[in-house]
């Protein structure tokens, strides 16, 4: 990861809660170290699916990363290892096999190879990988969608025995687009970002989805009520504004959301969460069945909305509440800053403003000169 | 001969001046010729407390660093803040670290901020990382877990 000069003075409590954000973040994501491996192995997958006897072989497969690691979202879990999700996707007209036929030929393929063997099992709608080192690797077989055109592809479901639309090519995109600030809006056209940016090169909304995943991760326990990564990522983006500050990024996402609830609660319906690429897409589907899901995510966000109005007009006292949301993280970040702040006192590059607040070095700001902190033994 | 010669100190009157003009929300509150005392506000982050701190200066004593307010308080079940003296004051320098031909306004007021802020991030984790004497109390506690984990 490239290393940034992390501030240890800020100008104002937004400018610092930022900073603690952005470094609990970056306890967050999937470790440089992972990432690659990751990138290494869907590349032995892809190899062996292209060999000599693979079924793919004259396909043109074409793997390649889709969610939270195509999106720059990941998210460490509370509990279990990291899932990565990768799209297998075949040049072949889908409608001279049986729908599940990828998925079988996929499982048998990567089955009869020995490595694979003792990893493999078969999902709904992924075959899944599973390394010992902290995590699993989702592949999910698709054909091209050659009636809908694009980056559409469809993929199998094996409950409902079918080929389901999808678009998460359409959805990066629609993402990278969403992600631009304000001023980039203006500034620039969307351009390719790298699959894995250091955290301080993240967008704000690339945060706050990573900020909204870790607090569902932490307020949901029962998993079959958490909303999924899908939902939180296309709800942030969908009310995500161009705010160039990670905090206001969340609180117009967050009362964005709780809005929408109300308008919908007043026609006593839930709301839709269209895949942006693919319009026929509900991501919230699974509300459908199972109320008691969406009522306590109605509860949730709006709770959440409340905690976050305090922790954002609020100042350190709210930091507590911060570690309730959002882990540990928080806690580490406070701990680094100090370690900042004691090696800048060392190496006497601190002042003190005419308020008290610690700064650098400037005129009209007084030096703090060394001192050694002492007390009754 | 050394011993004959009188050792200066500036003056209540000195140091008041320092005082007022680098910290202006700080205001004297007693000046009794060679005792004063201030009473003023700190903030060493915009996210922080803002401290009342009352500073009472006898020359050529050491000065006593009292915060008003907030109340100070302590981290899980320990009985006090790290690097103060039993009666709550702040001890934020050793004996030959000060001298009262130093200036309070250089000296013990950017201490007291850099006091405050460690004393947050350790009300908070447990962890005092402004370093000092004593490593060994239970609250001075540099090398906790969580360090190791952030380092």
């Amino acid at each position: 990861m490239a290393t940034a000069e992390k501030p240890i003075w800020f100008q104002s409590s937004r400018e610092q809660l930022d900073a603690l954000l952005l470094e609990v973040c970056d306890g967050l994501q999937l470790r440089p170290s992972r990432h690659e491996l990751a990138v290494e192995r869907y590349g032995t997958v892809n190899e062996i699916l292209e060999k000599a006897g693979s079924p793919f072989r004259f396909l043109r497969p074409r793997i390649f990363p889709q969610g939270s690691m195509a999106l720059g979202t990941t998210c460490k879990p509370v509990e279990g290892p990291h899932d990565l999700d990768f799209v297998l996707q075949i040049d072949a007209p889908h409608w001279r096999w049986h729908p599940l036929a990828g998925l079988s030929a996929l499982y048998e393929c990567l089955s009869s190879n020995e490595t694979y063997r003792k990893m493999i099992s078969l999902k709904n709608r992924v075959v899944r990988l599973t390394y010992a080192d902290e995590f699993y690797m989702d592949i999910l077989p698709a054909y091209t969608d050659l009636s809908s055109g694009g980056t559409c592809i469809l993929v199998p479901d094996r409950a409902r025995v079918s080929l389901c639309p999808s678009n998460p090519e359409g959805f990066i995109l629609w993402f990278r687009n969403r992600c631009l600030t304000r001023t980039r809006r203006v500034m620039e056209k969307a351009k390719p970002v790298p699959a894995q940016e250091a955290v301080h090169e993240k967008e704000p909304l690339q945060l706050a989805v990573q900020l909204l995943k870790r607090w569902r991760d932490l307020a949901f326990a029962e998993e079959c009520l958490a909303p999924i990564s899908v939902v939180l990522t296309t709800l942030a983006g969908m009310y995500y504004a161009g705010e160039e500050s990670v905090s206001e990024a969340m609180t117009t996402i967050l009362s964005g959301i709780v809005n929408a609830i109300a308008l919908e609660d007043l026609q006593g319906k839930r709301i839709v969460v269209r895949n942006p690429s693919n319009l026929l897409e509900d991501f919230g589907e699974r509300w459908d069945a199972n109320p008691q899901a969406y009522n306590a995510f109605k509860a949730g966000i709006r709770r959440l909305q409340k905690e976050w109005t305090v922790i954002v007009a609020g100042g350190r006292e709210t930091d507590k509440e911060l570690e309730r949301l959002f882990g540990e993280y928080v806690r580490t970040a406070l701990v680094k800053r100090a370690q900042r702040l004691q090696e800048a006192r060392k190496a006497g590059a601190l002042a003190v403003g005419s308020t008290g607040a610690i700064t650098g070095l400037a005129s009209g700001v007084a030096r703090i000169r060394p001192n050694v902190f002492h007390g009754d033994a | 001969m050394r011993r004959f010669i009188r050792e200066k100190f500036l003056t209540a009157m000195q140091q008041d001046q320092f005082v007022r003009s680098r910290f202006p929300h700080f205001r004297r509150t007693t000046n009794r010729g060679d005792r004063i005392k201030w009473r003023g506000t700190l903030q060493p982050s915009p996210r922080s407390d803002l401290y009342e701190v009352e500073i009472v200066y006898e020359i050529p004593c050491r000065p006593h660093i009292q915060v008003v307010t907030p109340r100070l308080t302590t981290w899980g079940d320990l009985k006090r803040q790290p690097h103060t003296f039993r009666d709550g004051s702040l001890c934020v320098h050793q004996a030959h670290e000060w001298h009262g031909n130093k200036l309070i306004a250089e000296t013990i007021i950017p201490w007291t901020c850099l006091w405050l802020a460690f004393y947050e991030t350790w009300l908070e984790t447990g962890c005092w990382l402004g370093e000092g004497t004593h490593p060994d109390l239970p609250e001075h506690s540099p090398f906790g877990e969580i360090v190791g984990a952030a380092a």
